[in-house]
């Protein structure tokens, strides 16, 4: 039996544990900057490490900025900063053609690049950029490259996109398509800070600047982080769970809930299952195994379904989100697909 | 095989006995209900025997065979009872890897495996198969008159049943009915009784009262002719003894008239009657000159027959078949009293024969019957005079039952006050100013009746 196993491929404690302590160290300094954000560091994290891009959704002020240049300083990459405007066009992002006099006296159509080439954008407010902007960054975040003038020039790598939006002021607003929502791992709430928080933060820190990260991440370090991360091992079982996890977004499933038939219109795409089992794998490494469990997946499946589920009218007069859609599928669906019935349940011991 | 391998062969059995379990109590739910409803069907309608219909166990062990293999079907893979496992017992995936990767160090730091609780919530199961046990026990024990429905509901009519066979058994007996007619009479009851159903029991009842008329129309008709009979006998008695407390007061001719007139109605009395002609004394001789013993044997002869027929009219009465009415008027027609009847012969022996005197006598002062002539035309048939029995709808019968009264008239009766006389009762069709006869329309087995009422002497 063994000899059909591959022994090769399943990381091995000496080979993970120094992923781990960077991993645990990048959180620790994240946690040391800003303050009061485990969790969402953790998320953002994870995000990171599944190179996925992120959508950071909170009210002005509460460190969202903060976090993509703490994020930067750390991890030692580029880092650009756009601030979304309804005036901005597509070629303050990606770049574009300069006429310019060459040594020799000739003129030549140079490229600028733009913004969006580097290692971390962060699109402020990206929800207050025209469409025709917004769109300037599907290529890019999707192919990583932009094409421009028939002419595609490769993003440097890594490369994240994490924008930010304010869920009030949304007068002169425009909301990000649902193809460009896709394009997100996470959609991230970033929340308030509570009282014990915000006390922290007025004591410790003066005029409430941050501190300056003590310690970065080498581009081998991180190279090493995306390496382990390819080999954290999903088994069939949850690669099978996040399967009928998406699936059963969609109303006509056959394993969806009585919420799901009644509130959601759009179901999740391919695209998130696919997320799922990256963040998931990125979990798997946060808690320091080589396997992916069935609580990655349901640590990550929030953040990586909300903003991907279309709600109907229905479900905003009766006060439904997302997130209480989500949280009744995973109370619902049996990780483990056993087809138990129903008076038959099974405990740990 | 390492020890994931036997943790996980173990919870599948366990598992796997479960779901036989379940699988086997709900079938065995869904047959017993099934066999106990068959059971119940097949012993109402064809009367089955419990017995017989115990080869239903048969489908259960056949069943329970279905559900095993249906439950073995249902037993999760052991991939998924190992994702199970992994998930309660916080492997962290590492479990569910171990099927396809090997290891290596991690075996080491993976949390010992243990199978997790199986919690079966199956009251309701046996609730159910409880109740379908107790359904097939009831089902089979219930005694047979309880489920038979083969069978209409029977209508107890045997108390009526048996007063008209005792009816029957009396005509018989003192020979009213003739034999042949009496067993037709029992076979209609018996047919009776068999077909008497209370879906239908207004004509079980038609049925038994027509049966009851018919005997009380032959009791009548016998108590008639009794109550005539009485009556010839009691004249004769009366003469009888009036010739022997008094004949010694009667003149030669009137006493040879009466002695002459007794025998005639001696005669015809014992051709009427076989009992009285075997208790007549030998009346040889000139029948105008009996002795005093042939007199008393004669009057002994003529009140023993009337005791007899009054012992028939009792017995009838018993059977219900005459009302005691024509009883008490039997004991009165044979009632006898002779004391100056002498007196009376010699007083009306001119104008009337002794017969007649005798017959006045008898019946006291009366209006009696018309001298006219009675004429009787060819026979009638029951058509368009017999009251013709029809049962009444049920629907009829329930408004009926519904109806109310809505009234009641308190006001004077009106007084005719005409002229003209009253054509009801017996004038009616009569015509006024004489010379015209009353025709009536009657029966056949009423002519018999009317006409020895009005041919009496």
């Amino acid at each position: 039996m063994s000899e059909n196993k591959q022994s090769e491929n399943l990381l091995q404690p000496e080979e993970l544990s120094p992923a781990v302590e960077l991993t645990e160290k990048v959180l620790a300094e994240l946690d040391r900057v800003l303050l009061g954000r485990s969790a969402l560091h953790r998320m953002v994290l994870i995000g990171i490490l599944s190179q996925g891009h992120i959508l950071l959704e909170g009210v002005p002020g509460v460190g969202k900025t903060a976090l993509v240049k703490a994020l930067g300083q750390l991890l030692n990459l580029d880092f650009n900063r756009v601030q979304f405007t309804p005036d901005l066009m597509p070629g303050d992002i990606v770049g574009t053609h300069i006429l310019q006099q060459t040594p020799d006296g000739h003129r030549e159509m140079s490229f600028q690049a733009g913004p969006v080439f580097t290692n971390i954008l962060l699109a402020d407010e990206i929800n207050r950029a025209s469409p025709k902007t917004q769109s300037a960054l599907l290529e890019a975040m999707q192919e990583r490259s932009v094409t421009l003038l028939g002419n595609t020039r490769a993003l440097p790598s890594p490369f994240f996109v994490l924008a930010s939006q304010n869920p009030i002021e949304l007068e002169g607003t425009y909301p990000l398509p649902e193809a460009q929502l896709d394009r997100f791992l996470f959609k991230l709430i970033v929340p308030h800070a509570d009282v014990d928080v915000l006390d922290d933060i007025i004591s410790t820190r003066r005029r409430g600047e941050p501190p300056v990260p003590t310690w970065s991440m080498s581009a081998g370090q991180l190279n090493q982080l995306f390496d382990v991360m390819d080999r954290i091992f999903l088994p069939k079982p949850v690669s099978r769970y996040i399967s009928r996890l998406t699936a059963a977004t969609h109303p006509n499933a056959s394993e969806t809930t009585e919420d799901v038939k009644k509130y959601v219109t759009y179901a999740a795409s391919p695209r998130a299952a696919i997320a799922m089992a990256e963040a998931s794998r990125a979990s798997a490494l946060l808690a320091g195994r080589p396997t992916v469990g069935f609580e990655d997946v349901k640590a990550v499946a929030s953040a990586v379904l909300n903003h991907r589920v279309i709600l109907n009218y229905q479900a905003r007069f009766d006060s439904v989100d997302t997130f209480t859609i989500v949280d009744s599928l995973l109370a619902t669906l049996d990780e483990t697909d056993l087809n138990l019935p129903d008076d038959l349940e099974i405990r740990s011991a | 095989m390492n020890t994931d391998n036997k943790t996980i062969r173990r919870f599948r059995i366990k598992m796997a006995a479960l779901l036989i379990l379940k699988n086997i109590l709900a079938f065995a739910t869904v047959w017993g209900l099934l066999w106990g409803t068959v059971v119940i069907v097949l012993r109402a309608t064809i009367g089955m025997p419990p017995l017989a219909l115990l080869t239903g166990a048969i489908g259960l062990i056949v069943g329970i065979g279905c559900a095993v293999a249906l439950a073995l079907r249902h037993i999760p893979t052991r991939t998924a009872l190992r994702a199970s496992l992994d998930k309660h017992s916080g492997a962290g995936g590492l479990m569910m890897a171990a099927e396809t990767v090997e290891l290596g160090n991690w075996r080491r730091q993976m949390p010992l495996i243990k199978p997790p609780r199986l919690r079966w919530r199956g009251g309701a199961y046996w609730g159910r198969f409880l109740g379908a046990v107790l359904f097939v026990c009831i089902s089979l024990l219930i005694p047979q008159r309880f489920v038979e429905i083969s069978k209409a509901q029977p209508l107890d009519i045997r108390e009526e049943v048996n007063e008209l066979a005792d009816g029957i058994d009396v005509l018989k007996e003192e020979e009213i009915i003739e034999l042949a007619e009496a067993k037709i009479l029992e076979d209609k009851l018996a047919q009776l009784q068999a077909e008497a159903s209370g879906e239908d029991p207004v004509k079980t009842w038609e049925s038994l009262d027509h049966l009851a008329d018919t005997l009380s129309q032959e009791a009548a008709d016998a108590a008639q002719d009794a109550l005539s009979e009485t009556e010839r006998l009691t004249e004769a008695e009366t003469l009888s003894e009036g010739l022997i407390n008094e004949g010694s007061e009667m003149d030669a001719k009137l006493l040879m008239e009466s002695m002459a007139a007794l025998s005639g109605l001696v005669q015809e009395a014992a051709q009427e009657n076989e009992l009285f002609a075997a208790q007549l004394p030998d009346l040889a001789g000139d029948g105008d000159s009996l002795t005093l013993d042939q007199l008393k044997e004669i009057s002994a002869a003529l009140r023993l027959t009337k005791s007899d027929i009054y012992d028939r009219l009792v017995k009838l009465r018993e059977v219900n078949l005459i009302d005691l009415e024509t009883l008490k008027a039997c004991e009165k027609l044979g009632q006898c009293n002779s004391d100056g009847l002498a007196a009376f012969l010699a007083e009306n022996a001119d104008s009337k024969s002794v017969v007649e005197c005798i017959s006045g006598w008898c019946r006291g002062i009366g209006r009696g019957p018309g001298h006219a002539p009675m004429t009787w035309s060819e026979d009638t048939t029951e058509e368009g005079a017999k009251f013709k029995a029809e049962a009444l709808p049920l629907s009829d019968i329930a408004s009926l039952e519904d109806s109310e009264i809505v009234g009641l008239s308190i006001g004077t009766p009106s007084v005719n006050t005409s002229s003209e006389p009253s054509q009801l009762g017996g004038l009616s069709g009569a015509t006024t100013g004489g010379g015209s006869s009353f025709n009536q329309t009657v029966l056949p087995r009423h002519k018999r009746a009317v006409k020895r009422y009005f041919e009496r002497p």
